[in-house]
């Protein structure tokens, strides 16, 4: 019961550290590429490796990966703001952020995951 | 030529509050009391204002607070009863009067020059089983315009009539708008046909670019969405300059359909995954600030989009002319 309660409460602290930072970064950006999002996704997939590399128990895998970067990560919205600029006929913007997002994504998690094994 | 009016446009943001309530709510309920002719509501794409805070619906984290539009038009009297109140609602909008035509059946048509026709009008009429501003494009293509195009609204008025759009419905009186530029004699042809695609019509003429008096000036570029400059979208690189020169403001809005030089008529197609659709980027500012950043319109505007520039009167609220915006964004 513990354990649900600290995913509810943790999932809700990913989701508003996510609208936060994302937030902050796009302030005052007039840049087309979603740094917001890319930020967001990159250090959710590092410090989720980093959970894994350090030998986290399940318990803390639960509450703070699944619950808390699980929120705090997001797909759709890597996916929707890959969908506006391929809409808006930009092809290579569409690409970059794909291939880039999938690149420094996997670099991210065996980064972190490295660290943590130290 | 027709009967003297006002255009009264309001700009702000979708959750804009008056009071407890949504600004674009309150709005409506107030042209719905004053019973004006017609009014619509449009929302927008993208745009910015006088905190220089990008809204885009491009980016999840930018388009919470999208812009929105609300233009009312009435004769002179009607619009500048209501204008006390809709200046005190706006808050943090930007609101302009221009002046208009109301045009009907029996006016004379223009003869000569560029004019810019709007058309405002409920949606419910079917032609050819399509919906009537379908069939409307197809006219006013034959007829060799310039640029049309057609912007649904969301809430309205018609006649007086309130004309709100529900989730759950046809919304076949909501009203439409659609603007039409093209030389005076070409419109003129179209004219008698209008009530035969769009329910209920209100028409209002205006000269393009003509020398109208007004410490103000609204600039317009219609353009297509696919048009594009450096391989950009045009549009967002008309927002991303605007922002960086120091315009007031700009906001941007989309239609569902039109066409621009008697070219193919634009519209979204299911099976397409890019968009085609008449694009509008609308910046107000005072006349000094826009003979400033005018050039960049220009340049911009070299191989796509028609630009047109009209004067009128704009109220800003207290708080936005006074503050100066706080630091300009990074390109």
């Amino acid at each position: 019961m513990v354990t649900v309660l600290l995913v509810v409460v943790c999932g809700g602290a990913g989701a508003l550290a996510r609208f936060l930072l994302d937030a902050l970064i796009q302030e005052r950006r007039l840049n087309e590429f979603p740094l917001g999002t890319f930020v967001v996704n990159l250090s959710g997939a590092f410090l989720l490796g980093l959970l894994v590399g350090v030998g986290s128990s399940h318990r803390t895998m639960t509450i703070l990966g699944t619950a808390t970067l699980g929120s705090y990560t997001t797909f759709s919205t890597w996916m929707l703001e890959t969908h506006r600029p391929a809409q808006d006929g930009e092809p290579v913007l569409a690409w970059l952020n794909i291939v880039l997002g999938l690149a420094a994504g996997f670099a991210a998690v065996t980064l972190g995951r490295a660290l943590g094994r130290l | 030529m027709g009967e003297d009016a006002l255009k009264l446009t309001t700009y702000f943001s979708e959750r804009d509050r008056a009071g407890e309530r949504f600004l674009a709510d309150g709005l409506f309920d107030l042209y719905e009391r004053h019973r004006l002719r017609t009014s619509v509501l449009l929302r927008g794409i993208a745009g910015f204002g006088w905190r220089h805070r990008l809204q885009s619906d491009r980016l999840l984290s930018l388009s919470e607070s999208l812009p929105a539009v609300s233009v009312a038009v009435d004769t002179r009297e009607r619009i500048e009863a209501a204008l006390p109140e809709v200046l005190e609602l706006a808050g943090h909008g930007v609101v302009s009067v221009e002046p208009a035509t109301l045009w009907s059946a029996d006016d004379p048509a223009p003869t000569s020059g560029t004019v810019l026709l709007t058309i405002y009008g409920g949606r419910g009429i079917r032609a050819e089983g399509e919906a009537g501003y379908v069939a409307l494009v197809a006219r006013l293509r034959e007829a060799g315009v310039t640029v049309a195009s057609v912007l649904l609204g969301v809430d309205g008025t018609l006649h007086g009539e309130r004309r709100r759009a529900r989730f759950f419905a046809r919304n076949a009186g909501v009203p439409l708008m659609v603007l039409i530029i093209g030389e005076a004699d070409r419109i003129a042809a179209v004219l008698p046909d209008v009530a035969s695609f769009v329910e209920e019509p209100v028409l209002t003429l205006e000269r393009v670019n003509a020398e109208t008096p007004g410490p103000h000036q609204k600039v317009i570029v219609h353009l297509e969405e696919q048009a594009k400059v450096d391989g950009h979208p045009l549009h967002v690189e008309l927002v991303r300059r605007l922002a960086l020169a120091g315009a007031a403001g700009a906001t941007v809005i989309r239609g569902v359909r039109g066409v621009y030089a008697s070219g193919e008529p634009i519209a979204d197609r299911f099976f397409s995954l890019r968009r085609n659709v008449p694009v509008h980027v609308i910046a107000i500012d005072t006349a000094e600030a826009v003979r400033q950043w005018l050039p960049i319109v220009e340049e911009l505007t070299k191989a796509a989009g028609v630009v047109t520039i009209s004067s009128g009167t704009a109220h800003a609220h207290r708080r936005a002319r006074e503050a100066p915006p706080r630091g300009r964004p990074s390109p």
